[in-house]
């Protein structure tokens, strides 16, 4: 791998100006010396860039020596420029450093610059974080499958002692029961209980003992009751036609042998006449 | 509340198994000769009434009045036709028909209309030996019967009512006999009654 080339930056000399009675740089000295650490150190990546690799070709290479004879060039033109922007700047300098405007775009580049060196160290920040983060992931991963953790809390985990410091109450009392219980679907929890199974398992003559039958009954309208079963069956009407053609055993036989009569001249007619007895009983 | 219809059978238990059934012969000629008595004995009585009625207008030269065969018929006949339409008009049967547990119906079932009852009673009083075809008839109907359309059943009394569906209740009232008081029921303490009242 052939050594990266170097940029050639040369200083910007300071220009001999007239005393004036602040001893820093002026505005115009200072945005220039920005934008040329700025071309300066985007070159500089460039061409790391295209160098870095192993496997770099003779177009990488001559891109890169094209970037940074440009960015060489570049920065010749700005310390070619600089006088007369010095003198421009002394020229109007009184005027503008009256009016306080070029201490305002020497802050406001100052500002910049500070921002973009913040900006690029937090990138490389977090490209840190992130490769911190997964060796360690890999390292939990290469742990965990190492170890039985089934086993481990088995053999090593006191749930008793887990179980006694859990305050059960105070987490019942947290739990809103009706939401847990308006979340259950009744219907498929009944269709899933065996009734049949379930009536066998109780004792209804333990059930019915524990009922209070004549408290039951205190609280039924039974005269209400009774009159609305009379009135429903009738009962003077059933009396009346029971008792209306009430005959002695006298005629009750006189009429029993008559049935029998009738029954017995039915049968010899309809042998007389070869005729089928099915109506006779 | 609700209460399961209940039907109420009050045929007495030993006409149950026969109970709406075509009455036969012998039992129908017996009715008829009840009947027959008992409009002669109408008849005797109307005839010892019109001659006390008599007797009193008279006095001593009362005689008994003279019936003649053709009037004597002829007051039989009208006397048996209202007896008989009068019976069947009102109960469905005569005091024969009563004793021997019959019933005269229309052929549907429902109560003889009082023309239909007098045409019968005419047809019986003209024709009474008619009555013997219901021996043969299939149906146990006699000529009368086939002509206005009736037949006569066994029926003791009671019904078979409000029977509104297979499962209701049907409950069977037995009525004994009457039975006569004991001599020392009239000395007994009669039951204190429900108020309390005696």
């Amino acid at each position: 791998m052939r050594e990266p080339e170097s940029i050639p930056i040369h200083e910007i000399p300071a220009e001999p100006g007239p005393a004036t009675a602040d001893s820093g740089p002026s505005a115009t000295e200072r945005g220039i010396d920005f934008l040329a650490g700025v071309v300066s150190f985007g070159a500089g990546l460039v061409v790391a860039a295209l160098d870095g690799g192993d496997d770099t070709d003779e177009r990488t290479a001559g891109v890169a020596a094209f970037v940074a004879a440009g960015a060489g060039l570049f920065l010749e033109g700005l310390r070619a420029a600089a006088p007369m922007l010095g003198s421009i700047e002394r020229t109007a300098g009184p005027k503008i450093g009256s009016t306080g405007a070029g201490e305002t775009v020497g802050e406001l580049l100052d500002h910049w610059r500070s921002s973009w060196e913040d900006r690029h160290e937090d990138e490389r920040q977090q490209v840190a974080d992130e490769q911190l983060r997964a060796t360690f992931q890999r390292a939990v991963d290469t742990l965990l499958g190492q170890l039985d953790l089934t086993t481990l809390v088995i053999d090593h985990l006191d749930i008793r002692r887990v179980a006694a410091g859990v305050d059960i109450q105070a987490m019942v009392a947290d739990l809103d029961m009706d939401a847990l219980v308006g979340r259950l679907d009744m219907d498929r929890l009944l269709d899933g209980i065996d009734m049949d199974r379930l009536l066998d398992r109780i004792d209804m003559e333990r059930l019915t003992a524990r009922i209070d039958v004549e408290a039951l009954l205190d609280r039924v309208d039974m005269p209400a009751v009774a009159s609305s079963v009379i009135d429903d069956l009738d009962i003077p009407q059933v009396i009346r036609e029971a008792t209306a053609d009430t005959a002695s055993e006298g005629v009750r036989d006189v009429r029993l042998r008559g049935v029998e009569a009738d029954r017995a001249i039915r049968r010899a007619v309809n042998r007389i006449l070869s005729r089928s007895n099915g109506d006779a009983p | 509340m609700t209460t399961r219809a209940t039907g109420f059978d009050t045929v007495p238990k030993e006409a149950r198994p026969f109970h709406g059934q075509a009455a036969g012969l012998v039992t129908r000629t017996i009715a008829n000769v009840v009947d027959v008595v008992v409009v002669a004995g109408l008849l005797g009585a109307c005839y010892l009434g019109v001659s006390g009625v008599l007797f009193l207008r008279r006095g001593a030269g009362f005689t008994f009045p003279i019936v003649t065969y053709r009037m004597a018929y002829l007051v039989g006949f009208a006397g048996w036709v209202i007896y008989m339409t009068f019976g069947w008009r009102t109960n469905g049967r005569t005091y024969g028909d009563q004793l021997l547990g019959l019933r005269v119906r229309k052929t549907d079932g429902e109560d003889v209309g009082g023309m239909r009852a007098l045409i019968r009673a005419l047809l019986c009083g003209i024709a009474p030996l008619l009555l013997a075809w219901c021996a043969i008839s299939k149906d146990q109907r006699s000529v009368q019967d086939l002509i206005v359309g009736t037949h006569v059943i066994y029926d003791w009394g009671g019904s078979r009512r409000r029977r509104v569906s297979d499962d209701a209740v049907r409950v069977g009232v037995d009525v004994a006999p009457p039975v006569p008081d004991e001599p020392d029921d009239g000395h007994a303490e009669p039951l204190p009654r429900v108020d309390g009242e005696r």
